[in-house]
């Protein structure tokens, strides 16, 4: 398996990164959608990202159950649980799982095991990529298309963190949680209001304008593919205290305290913008708490608010479809109005 | 008589130093469009400079099999040198289904050495861009650079390269191994980001090519640090048919010298049109950029992306004015359309295909009965069925009594899916002078009130304007309301009104879709008031015959049609259109919903069969 390319050397995708770190920070953020060009570095940052968590803990069953979470265990391990043997624990990296865009939904959720049941009349469940995606990350390339039945089963899972599965005879559910991240080419494609506001982040990726920064990333690159190791070495350094800070804003994270009057700011702000539903601000809240986390700081201040609002707001924003204002001006101009308050 | 094709069919200086480049890195992954007969002469000589055969698939091979399509990165098998990675061809990829190629695009990036062939006939049609962004060369081979003399000069140094290689019987250094930074290396990244920014390519894969061919060129030369030529060729392979905007303003301010130190090669020349997946409608004009990167002057042998340099006719942004238009236009004319399904032109096989089993994508709908190997197996519905039976066929047949379950070829289930039947509205709009000064402003209201129902319904809607000599498509089939917008803005007016043209494109436009199983809906805006024929010829009397026989096509066709009238008082020319193609006719209304509401209400009185 080769090493990927290292998150922290990854140039000039800042927004890319920032949220992909708070998703991996608290994963009740829900999931980040990435829009923007081909080859602008989406997949190379997620299976970055897996490379720096650090390695997972789990038993040794088709799911990678976590011991620490004896609620949320699978069917086998809860059983083995129960009859006095623990099943063993082994360490495995975190996982990132590719959704093939022709993916049925066979596949995807886990179905009978076709070949026992033809052997042997039996039915048993075969585990599908939910299953293999349990306490990792699933990465949809082209979300926009997927069909959509599909996207709604996907945020359905992400949303409950367990699957569900009640078709062909078989009647089951095991643990799948995973950050969901999506990318896509709006040009090609929109996504539906409904779905696009499930997911927690969104984040416009775009080719960097600029020559210098196109040139370091080129260099960037070609490095890894002619020296890796010498590369590797280098950034060992950066990728183990960017781990190290994930870690600990992951432990910290429930001892940030947040202000009653921030919760009214990012209402207020959530209400001048006219966003849909409550997830908005919920997800804004999490988002800077976990920011706040990363950053070290005891309590959410309104610059982190600021800071996410467009990430956690610019697709959830209603409006005409053939309204032309893009969605980051009106949320600058609603948070400058904010501040002026 | 292969003796009389013999000298055209030998292969342009560049797709030879095309082959030597993949000979000695296979892994870089090609995108291979031209004639048949000359692909032939490229996939053999490859197959020489490999010294194996090529791995060649089908695209119709492909829509089951995905997993299978390219080699794991297991033990390559046994007839092969291990150190020789073997490379996979894919014809018909421009057919592959979305969903095939993204697997074909994601197994690429695990097991590099992919040659996909395009053979669409237009570039528009090319493969999916999942999949092409993968490969770093794109090559047509009915296109000739005019870069010929640098490709003379490289293959004529690899040549000799070559022979020094086998007299001295050693291996000649490699190039540049990290460490020392090397100026030829930075100057050669410099100049290639500089060259994709210039070509507006958004993907970082492609310079990351370009840099790639340009090391093994100079590798293969036997030179340590990379030199002028051997951007220039990368550049040609990889960057400049990936260039969705050429800069043209540069190359006419011509006559600049290379640097000194010739460390920034020439740009891709500008007779070379973009492999464009997206053309742009009259681009802004590029200001000359004051940079380091010498351009030789081009003569444009063919303008590409029109009109930059502006055309005579006075070209004005004509704005969009907000018009009252039904809300269920669109309906009502999709209600006219299933009354008059395809008829001879129609491809029965594919569209029935998309319908229910061929794409193998859509929700789940029952099971029916039939041969395993021609829809998607229900293994649950086939247990179902087979159970009931197991005792009598236990006692029947006794050799299979070891069995737990004894199957039949009767008990098969297959799924049936339920496909969604997409349309694709085809705007075809006139935007000659006389429209403009008429009601174009009007008309683009129109389109986007009709867009936004398109919106709704998530079908897919392209552009076609005709103006001046012709018809070109200002946006293919897209999903994205945005980009439909976009190309919609940049409409400009101008010109003659060449409506045969227009017909012609827009039936092309329509039986692609249909090829692809969507229904198509045409919908023209236009004053009918042809002056320019088919062959792009100024006179009313041929225009208008022209026009008549394309429209009458249509018709024969079977393809829905609306026809918005531009003129200021509806007249008798789009009337007239409207009963060739056999399609609705719809003064653009001036504004008044009622007046609106009855005419289209008085649809079947003047809509003509």
């Amino acid at each position: 398996m080769r090493t990927p390319f290292p998150f922290t050397a990854i140039v000039g995708q800042d927004a890319l990164v920032t949220a992909l770190t708070l998703a991996a920070v608290d994963p009740a953020i829900g999931g980040v959608l990435a829009f923007g060009d081909r080859g602008t570095g989406k997949s190379t940052a997620v299976r970055g990202l897996a490379a720096i968590l650090p390695a997972l803990r789990a038993y040794d069953c088709a799911y990678a159950c976590d011991p620490d979470d004896a609620a949320r265990l699978c069917p086998a391990c809860q059983a083995a649980l129960a009859s006095g043997t623990s099943p063993p624990v082994v360490s495995r990296p975190v996982p990132v799982v590719d959704l093939p865009l022709g993916a049925g939904e066979d596949r995807i959720v886990g179905g009978l095991d076709l070949e026992h049941a033809l052997l042997s009349g039996e039915r048993r469940f075969e585990p599908g990529l939910l299953a293999k995606a349990n306490r990792g990350f699933l990465y949809i390339d082209e979300i926009n298309l997927l069909e959509d039945h599909l996207v709604d089963l996907l945020l359905d899972v992400a949303a409950s963190g367990e699957n569900v599965v009640e078709r062909e005879g078989l009647s089951l559910r095991h643990p799948a949680r995973f950050v969901l991240i999506g990318s896509g080419n709006p040009e090609e494609g929109e996504l539906r209001p409904q779905l696009l506001d499930r997911f927690g982040l969104s984040v416009t990726v775009t080719t960097p304008a600029d020559v210098a920064t196109r040139v370091a990333i080129v260099k960037a690159r070609d490095r890894f593919e002619r020296a890796r190791d010498a590369f590797l070495t280098e950034t060992a350094a950066g990728e183990a205290a960017l781990r190290e800070r994930i870690s600990a804003a992951r432990a910290r994270l429930e001892d940030i305290t947040i202000d009653d009057r921030l919760l009214e700011q990012a209402a207020q702000l959530c209400l001048s913008l006219g966003t849909d539903g409550l997830r908005a601000e919920l997800t804004l809240v999490r988002a800077a708490r976990a920011l706040a986390s990363l950053k070290g700081d005891r309590a959410v201040a309104f610059s982190h608010l600021s800071e996410l609002a467009p990430f956690a707001l610019s697709h959830r924003l209603r409006r005409n479809p053939l309204d032309e204002t893009g969605s980051q001006t009106r949320i600058e101009r609603a948070l400058k109005e904010m501040d002026a308050a | 008589m292969e003796a009389l094709f013999a000298p055209r069919l030998t292969l342009p200086p560049l797709a030879c130093a095309a082959v030597r480049l993949l000979t000695r890195d296979p892994a870089i992954g090609l995108c291979l469009g031209g004639p048949e007969p000359l692909r032939a002469v490229f996939l053999a000589e490859l197959e020489t400079g490999l010294g194996c055969r090529l791995d060649r698939r089908g695209a119709a091979a492909l829509r089951t099999d995905a997993p299978r399509l390219l080699p794991t990165a297991g033990p390559v098998a046994a007839d092969l040198a291990p150190s020789r990675p073997r490379l996979t061809v894919v014809a018909g990829a421009d057919r592959l289904a979305p969903d095939i190629a993204a697997e074909a695009a994601r197994l690429a990036d695990s097991v590099p050495g992919l040659i996909a062939v395009d053979e669409a006939a237009t570039p528009e049609d090319g493969p999916a861009a999942i999949l092409s962004d993968r490969l770093g060369i794109w090559l047509d081979l009915a296109k000739s650079p005019s870069e010929a003399a640098v490709v003379e000069r490289l293959l004529a140094e690899w040549d000799e390269a070559d022979r020094a290689r086998r007299t001295a019987r050693r291996r000649v250094p490699e190039v540049q191994q990290q460490g020392a930074s090397d100026d030829g290396i930075d100057a050669a990244i410099d100049a290639i980001c500089e060259t994709s920014m210039r070509f507006a390519i958004t993907s970082m894969r492609a310079p990351l090519a370009a840099l790639r061919l340009a090391r093994l060129s100079a590798e293969l030369a036997g030179r340590a640090g990379i030199a002028a030529d051997d951007i220039v060729l990368a550049a040609m392979l990889a960057l400049g048919p990936r260039a969705r905007r050429l800069p043209q303003a540069d190359a006419e301010t011509s006559d600049r010298e290379d640097t000194p130190d010739g460390e920034h090669g020439a740009d891709a020349p500008a007779d070379q049109p973009a492999n464009d997946d997206r053309p742009t409608a009259s681009p802004p004009p590029q200001p000359p950029r004051d940079d380091r990167n010498g351009e030789d002057g081009e003569p444009d042998e063919e303008p590409a992306s029109d009109d930059l340099s502006g055309s005579e006719d006075a070209e004005r942004r004509v704005e969009t004015e907000a018009v009252a238009v039904p809300d269920d236009l669109l309906r009502r004319l999709v209600a006219t359309g299933r009354q008059r399904p395809m008829a001879a032109g129609a491809r029965p096989g594919r569209t029935g295909a998309a319908k229910t089993q061929g794409t193998g994508r859509g929700r789940p709908a029952g099971t029916r009965r039939g041969d395993p190997r021609s829809g998607a197996f229900d293994a649950a519905a086939t247990l179902s069925a087979a159970l009931p039976w197991q005792s009598v066929r236990h006692r029947r047949y006794e050799r299979l009594a070891g069995r737990r379950i004894i199957l039949l070829p009767d008990d098969v289930r297959l799924k049936r899916i339920k496909a969604k039947r997409e349309t694709a509205t085809i705007f075809c709009v006139d935007a000659s002078g006389s429209a403009a000064l008429a009601r174009l402003a009007g008309a683009k209201g129109a389109v986007e009130r009709i867009l936004a129902e398109c919106y709704r319904r998530r079908d897919r809607v392209a552009l076609i304007a005709f103006r001046g000599t012709g018809a070109e498509t200002l946006l293919p089939e897209t999903r994205s309301l945005t980009r439909a917008r976009r190309a919609l803005a940049h409409l400009t007016a101008g010109g003659g009104t060449p409506l045969a043209a227009g017909i012609a494109r827009a039936r092309e436009a329509a039986e692609r879709a249909a090829g692809f199983g969507r229904t198509p809906l045409l919908v023209f805006l236009t004053d009918g008031k042809a002056n320019i024929g088919l062959e792009g010829i100024a006179g009313r009397a041929a225009a208008l015959a022209d026009a008549e026989e394309q429209a009458r096509l249509c018709r024969a066709t079977g393809l829905a049609a609306l026809v918005v009238d531009l003129s200021l008082r509806p007249g008798q020319a789009a009337a007239n259109l409207a009963e060739w193609l056999g399609a609705r006719y719809l003064p653009l209304p001036n504004g008044e919903a009622e007046a609106v509401a009855t005419a289209v209400a008085a649809e079947p009185s003047k809509a003509t069969r």
